[in-house]
């Protein structure tokens, strides 16, 4: 069976590649500095391939068939679409096994993810990706969200269906050390009359909660106001999928920084991997 | 007619462009999507405020405004004159 060795959130703001050297210096050093950090544990742990949760954004899926949760299926996957990324194109390796053992045990666990062949990986995937591996080797296993478009998946549902990826990961036999990540968020504000504010106060407010593994005050928000924080805000559903399927462990706040230049809240959180938790408890 | 047809309008718009990488540059195609005559004015003018306050998805409005290589200095003013409800609710993460 699988063990999930590594797990973190990590905001995918797309200036963190195409233009990083806009956020004042320090800012983009703590940032970065995190995602290393992380970077050093994936090496650590010896993860063998990784399974990445993130918001589309009308890459893959638009309003005449949006899914609110996808897996890519495939072998490999294109990524990323945006030319001026500065990310270089490339083909990137997935685990067809283990996505599609995630689908068929999603589903038999209650959820009901679209299936997906042909999935582009964008910046919502490729930003924090590529800081985990620039050689892009390591296999990811992609998996869309609605995060922007409602009606949409509660919070608590979000949690739920966390629950319910974390079981099917664990389940999997075909490899033994597996990485979760989320990527998006923390808040932002994208195409509306408040572009470029940054909610610090739901950020902090969030990441406490994740800090000390008690989210019931953030699953307790209705959607509605979910997106007072931000349109684009929403994406903290993946880092709430992820905070369910590690069993709502704390995880270590490594950075946050409400980064202007980049419109958008910068955080990194990263988990224990299961053996740790365990040997903790 | 309907919002989606805006959307799908502006949506094709947007992928004829990516599409385009540095050729010659697309011009907005109306035909083919059935749009009201303020619909057909407000996306080839364009109208960025008319075009959100009919309700355009957000990530749509960010794309076309990158695409017609606006800053966001340039469009945050033309949200905010087309935004009529300023009023924020209260949040439980707001300590003042």
């Amino acid at each position: 069976m699988a063990e999930i060795v590594m797990a973190y959130s990590a905001s995918h703001a797309p200036m963190m590649t195409a233009d990083p050297g806009s956020a004042p210096r320090q800012q983009a050093e703590n940032f970065f500095s995190a995602l290393e950090k992380v970077r050093d544990t994936a090496k650590e742990t010896g993860v063998q391939a990784i399974v990445m949760m993130t918001g589309e954004h009308f890459t893959n899926f638009f309003l005449d068939g949006l899914p609110q949760i996808a897996v890519g299926l495939d072998e490999e996957h294109l990524g990323p679409p945006e030319v001026w990324l500065q990310v270089p194109k490339k083909m990137v390796p997935s685990h067809a096994g283990l996505a599609a053992h995630i689908t068929e045990s999603l589903i038999e666990q209650g959820q009901q993810p679209a299936l997906s062949h042909g999935m582009k990986v964008d910046h919502g995937f490729m930003t924090v990706y590529y800081w985990l591996d620039p050689t892009m080797e390591l296999p990811m296993v992609p998996i869309v969200l609605n995060c922007t478009t409602p009606p949409l998946m509660t919070t608590k549902q979000y949690w739920d269906f966390g629950v319910a990826i974390g079981d099917a990961i664990r389940s999997y036999e075909g490899l033994e050390r597996v990485g979760l990540v989320a990527g998006g968020g923390l808040s932002h504000f994208v195409g509306e009359p408040r572009v470029g504010d940054i909610d610090e106060e739901f950020d902090r407010w969030f990441l406490d909660q994740l800090g000390r593994g008690d989210l019931s005050e953030i699953l307790a928000v209705p959607n509605d106001v979910l997106m007072e924080a931000g349109n684009g805000t929403g994406e903290v559903r993946a880092w709430i999928a992820l905070a369910a399927a590690m069993h709502s462990a704390p995880g270590k706040v490594l950075a946050y920084e409400a980064v202007y230049e980049w419109i958008n809240g910068m955080g990194v959180v990263l988990y224990e991997g299961d053996r740790q938790a365990a040997a903790r408890s | 007619m309907t919002l989606y047809m805006v959307q799908r309008c502006l949506f094709d718009h947007l992928r004829r462009l990516e599409a385009a990488g540095d050729g010659p540059r697309p011009d907005m195609v109306t035909d083919g999507y059935k749009l009201t005559s303020e619909e057909r004015r407000a996306v080839t003018e364009p109208d960025i405020g008319a075009i959100y306050r009919m309700g355009v998805h957000p990530v749509i409005i960010n794309g076309f405004c990158r695409a017609l290589g606006y800053k966001r200095a340039d469009y945050r003013p033309l949200l905010q004159q087309a935004d009529g409800d300023t009023a924020r609710r209260r949040t439980p993460w707001q300590k003042s």
